[in-house]
């Protein structure tokens, strides 16, 4: 159906139906939410009364994981919170391991759910949805879990939960509204998000890393999640100091990765530890250095100067000996301009295209070397697909080899919020409906989720979202038959292969069934090139590569 | 299993599989992963089958729908972080329909619980998580402590009332050496009623004009006591989703299953006595003078919802036994009576029969011809089809054999569930009954089924998308959307899975599709239409 019959049909009614319902849906608008994803169910009517009048857009998924995965890239493409809608008891389950992603890889994403009739709660009463406690489980996946008790308190809630994801570390928020609680009427006016106020600098901080930077021979940065709403700051800091840039996962594309500066996102190797670990003044910026980046290694350099936004960050898993607890863009500034134009250090170091540039270059091609070890299966798709695909395409992956063994190192992306994927929490079933929610944020962008059949199987439902949305996305699939990692893992333990070999269905007429392209390739470079003929389709398309 | 395999060294997490065997484990449902592979060591030496699924939504639903088909435990075995996280809607879907269920995860490493270290798999809290929906989340770091948490939970579900227990190992103490004799299972058993409760209960027989059996969930154990009550009282019996065939439907005195509708239900009201044999008697519209007696086995809910004028806690069967001992010679309940009581359930199950009564027919009749003699298990789902179908239309003779998901309602329950029926009950057909909604929620699941080869027909009533939302919305006044769901070609979808695929236009062509897809070696689809549906041959 479309929109515009929608409104026309439901305008004038929803208006006698100011209720809590309308409370999400107006405050929503007034945070710059136009679109959600989820899923309608008998207890959130009311909140989906409101969503069409507002032009506030709903995309259906098949599966609330499906739905939290698509906020969760959406707000990374977007920049700004995904908003999910849900549904009580197994509904809001179901989104919670995405609640739990969000919190790991710190994405605002608001999940909003219709609860239990007020006062049911905690009774065991076997309610139609009844769980034992949904606040308290949301608790220990978000950063704020809360119940909204009236209309009024509906957009208070949600008010507070932008504040809470646009300042400080970005955590995901969930709020439960009770059926009844949204079909109350409701007469009180939006409440508005505060002004933002992080942390400002430590001036004293500031100057002691400026200083370390200014006398440092051999300075690195490591640019983590958190650096990406400062890429143009790391940038000038990295080419005022020569400083070589290696990211994270997340953080991947922050400097653009041609840079000559650049060192790719290969952190976990251990040839790409050593390095920084001999610097003699390295920047962090918003990283946890956690073992899910660094792989068991560690950061052991000794003159490490880390800006956060979040004060539990500064000293975690590697000591700083400046901790700057700021937001990073402002951080960075001020040590830019303490720095200076033309400081000793700047003139003291060689330019591109000398010796140190060369050095750097070499040091590149060994680290692709370091990763072909392990990741070469994966090294030729990555490569042809990079060849043919738009500069600025957003890739998708999962945990899938191909994608930590292959994304992460063979496909360099120009820029921040280009390459989507969770190193921490490491779910599967992320690619496709980060894909999605990327599509719904960009429609003009060339989305494609890389992925192995494993991963694949835990969404293909929302390939059919994709379809209804006429979403042209590329999905490549590369099929070894089951967990080939865990496969690996039980090999070297002496663990006889035990649930890792799957029968994986007919990939392509899988696609066809569901209503979109499917095609089979028969190596890298076919894959590739089939990925940049599907671009152009109006929508989706599933590519099977046999590995 | 010999003294000497169960004495000889290994790891924590193979030890884990040990205790399960000890347990009487034969199946477990499961994804394997970084930090759960020592677990799975055990599985292969212990020979435990592992039933591997697409998503550990899947295994934990399989887990669920082998537990009810066969009362023995489902059990689990997940990775951390996202992998028991995955876990989480299925065990509290158990939760709420009391099924017992054990899911066993690795857990942050010694010492890094909550701590936000950014290691692989965490979550802010995979424990207190998980705590909020299972009757227990448990986390073990020795020897001991796994055998006793493993014990406990087996023991818990022959003594009370049953719900999914989570255990989890950390991570690094998986592969810890351990060595020693395996423990034992735990014995033990259910309290009884005194016996002046049962007194009571006689007494109030005695004294009724108006009774009534509700039969519960609780009640599926004890299908012979129950029959042998009715018969010696001549009280009428109806059941709730849960209980439903604990008194086989084609009784004389079988009101049927009711659940849902129970308010619509007048007997519920008018009954001077009703016994309530394991159920929550939720949204039950009690008359006040009303004498209700309640069977239970969990002391929280005897007087919940309604008081007990007569609370019987215990273990159901034994407490029925006591009381059929003291009955012979009681006054059989009133004809009139009877006879009012099972007019009413014919009027509520009317609307519901005139819908589904051929369809669900020409179900048992495919059945009947594949596999004579075996009575079919049916799966379904939070679909029309089946609350408002199988529940009231599909007339079932003995417990545990109509299994769906019911106060927890949650979708992507019936695939995954007749895939661990089918494990369950070897020769005995089983069916899945589900909306094309519902369906899209655990698809990945058909090529579980189909690597299985099960011989399941997946029968998916297609009415479009949410037709239970879209009606909702109508009611409401709200113009329908976001409900409308682009579906997949089912023919190409099968195929694609490796399954075969009938469009079954009428109740003959839906009994032929059943009848060969039981006999075949992998899984079918069996789409009903709705458009076809409204023909006259269904009605």
């Amino acid at each position: 159906m479309t929109i515009d019959a929608a409104v026309l049909a439901t305008t004038p009614s929803d208006i006698e139906h100011r209720n809590g319902g309308a409370a999400v849906a107006e405050t929503l608008l007034a945070h710059d939410v136009d679109v959600i994803f989820g899923i309608p169910g008998t207890h959130n009517l009311e909140i989906y009364r409101h969503l069409v009048r507002l032009g506030i857009k709903p995309v259906t998924t098949r599966h609330e994981q499906g739905a939290g995965y698509a906020a969760d890239g959406y707000s990374q493409v977007a920049g700004k919170p995904g908003v999910v809608i849900t549904t009580s008891g197994p509904a809001v389950l179901n989104a919670m391991v995405a609640a739990g992603t969000a919190y790991a890889e710190s994405r605002p994403v608001l999940i909003i759910s219709s609860g239990l009739p007020s006062g049911t709660d905690y009774l065991d009463g076997g309610e139609l949805h009844d769980t034992k406690d949904t606040l308290a489980a949301m608790a220990s996946m978000t950063q704020w879990s809360v119940r909204a008790r009236t209309p009024q308190e509906v957009t208070e809630s949600i008010a507070r939960a932008f504040e809470l994801m646009l300042n400080g570390r970005p955590r995901p928020v969930f709020i439960e509204i009770p059926c009844d609680v949204l079909a109350e009427a409701w007469e009180g006016d939006v409440v508005h998000a505060g002004e933002l106020s992080t942390p400002k600098p430590e001036q004293t901080a500031v100057k002691q890393a400026a200083e370390l930077l200014r006398h440092a021979s051999r300075p690195m940065i490591i640019a983590g999640g958190g650096s990406r709403g400062a890429d143009g700051q790391l940038r000038q800091l990295a080419e005022r100091l020569q400083a070589p840039v290696m990211t994270t996962c997340n953080g991947k594309g922050v400097l653009p990765e041609v840079h000559p500066l650049s060192l790719g996102a290969h952190i976990r190797l251990p040839g790409a530890q050593a390095r920084l670990n001999q610097s003699d003044a390295l920047v962090v910026v918003g990283s946890e250095l956690s073992d899910s980046d660094l792989w068991e290694g560690k950061i052991t350099a000794t003159n490490v100067i880390r800006i956060d936004i979040a004060a539990s960050q500064l000293h975690l898993n590697a000591p700083a000996l400046v901790a700057i607890h700021a937001d990073a863009a402002e951080a960075l500034d001020q040590i830019n301009s303490l720095l200076g134009d033309d400081s000793d250090a700047a003139d003291a170091r060689d330019k591109p295209g000398t010796k140190a540039q060369a050095d750097l270059d070499e040091f590149r091609k060994s680290l692709i070397e370091e990763a072909r070890v392990d990741g070469e299966a994966w090294f030729e798709l990555n490569t042809q697909l990079r060849k043919v695909l738009p500069e600025n395409s957003i890739i998708t992956g999962d945990s899938s080899q191909v994608t930590y063994m292959g994304t992460v190192h063979f496909f360099p992306v120009p820029t921040k919020n280009s390459f989507l994927y969770m190193p921490r929490v490491a779910t599967l079933g992320y690619a496709v409906p980060a894909a999605l929610g990327a599509k719904v944020a960009k429609p003009e962008a060339a989305v494609v989720a890389l992925l192995g059949d494993g991963a694949f199987m835990f969404s293909v439902q929302e390939l059919v979202t994709a379809v209804e949305q006429q979403l042209a996305l590329v999905v490549i699939v590369v099929n070894n038959g089951g967990y080939r990692e865990i496969r690996d893992q039980q090999a070297a333990r002496g663990i006889p292969p035990v649930g890792v070999d799957l029968h994986v269905p007919d990939l392509a007429a899988l696609a066809t069934a569901i209503g979109a392209v499917g095609e089979t390739a028969t190596d890298a470079t076919d894959a590739a090139e089939r990925a940049r003929v599907a671009l152009s389709r109006s929508g989706p398309t599933v590519i099977s590569l046999d590995v | 299993m010999s003294e000497q395999v169960k004495s000889e060294s290994t790891s924590l997490g193979a030890y884990a599989a040990a205790c399960l065997r000890e347990n009487g484990v034969e199946v477990v449902f499961g994804i394997p992963g970084t930090h759960n592979i020592e677990i799975y060591r055990g599985l292969t030496r212990h020979e435990i089958r592992h039933v591997l699924t697409r998503h550990e939504q899947g295994a934990v639903y399989a887990a669920d729908g082998y537990a009810r088909a066969s009362g023995r435990p489902g059990v689990v075995i997940a990775t951390s972080g996202p992998g028991v996280t995955n876990c989480i809607t299925g065990i509290a879907n158990a939760y709420a329909d009391s099924v017992p269920m054990l899911v066993l995860s690795p857990g942050a490493p010694v010492g890094q619980e909550r701590r936000d270290l950014g290691f692989l798999h965490e979550v802010k809290d995979q424990r207190s998580g998980i705590a909020q929906f299972a009757a227990a989340s448990i986390r073990v770091e020795s020897r001991g402590a796994l055998e006793q948490a493993i014990n406990g939970a087996f023991l818990s579900w022959r003594t009370g009332r049953c719900r999914p227990v989570h255990i989890e190992i950390p991570s690094d103490l998986m592969g810890s050496p351990t060595k020693g004799v395996v423990a034992p299972a735990w014995l033990g058993s259910a309290p009884v009623a005194p016996e002046g409760q049962i007194g009571a209960v006689l007494a109030a027989i005695q004294n009724a004009r108006r009774p009534l059996i509700v039969a519960g969930g609780g009640c599926v154990e004890s299908a012979a006591e129950l029959r042998r009550l009715v018969e010696a009282t001549g009280i009428p019996v109806v059941t709730t989703m849960a209980g439903k065939g604990s008194l086989s439907e084609s009784h004389p005195l079988s009101c049927g299953a009711l659940a849902g509708s129970s308010t619509e239900f007048p007997p519920i009201a008018s009954a001077d006595l009703i016994l309530a044999l394991g159920t929550e008697l939720k949204s039950a519209p009690i008359g006040h003078e009303t004498i209700v007696a309640r069977f239970d086995l969990d002391p929280t809910q005897l007087n919940k919802h309604h008081r007990a004028a007569i609370p019987v806690l215990g273990e159901l069967s034994s407490n029925l036994r006591s009381l059929l001992t003291t009955l012979p010679g009681t006054r059989r309940a009133d004809p009139d009576w009877q006879k009012r009581a099972l007019d009413s359930a014919q009027d509520c199950r009317r609307s519901a029969e005139d819908k589904w009564a051929v369809f669900h027919e020409a179900i048992a009749l495919g059945a009947k011809n594949s596999a004579p003699g075996k009575e079919l298990i049916i799966t379904g789902d939070s679909s029309q089809v089946s609350y408002q179908g199988t529940l009231q239309a599909a007339v079932i003779e003995s417990p545990r054999r109509f299994l769906t998901t019911d106060g927890y309602a949650t979708l992507g329950y019936a695939v995954p569930a007749a895939i661990g029926a089918s494990l369950a009950s070897k020769g005995i057909p089983v069916v899945a009954v589900l909306g094309d909604g519902a369906f899209m929620f655990s698809v990945q699941e058909l090529a579980t089924a189909s690597e299985l080869g099960l011989p399941l027909p997946i029968v998916i009533y297609d009415n479009g998308g949410y037709a239970e939302i879209e009606q909702n919305m109508e009611e409401a006044g709200i113009a329908p959307f976001a409900i409308k769901l682009n579906r997949p070609d089912y023919f190409a979808l099968a195929s694609a899975f490796h399954c075969e695929y009938y469009s079954a236009a009428t109740p003959t062509e839906l009994e032929a599709a059943i009848g060969d897809a039981l006999t075949d070696v992998r899984p079918s689809l069996i789409v009903v239409c709705e458009a076809d549906h409204q023909n006259t041959s269904w009605r």
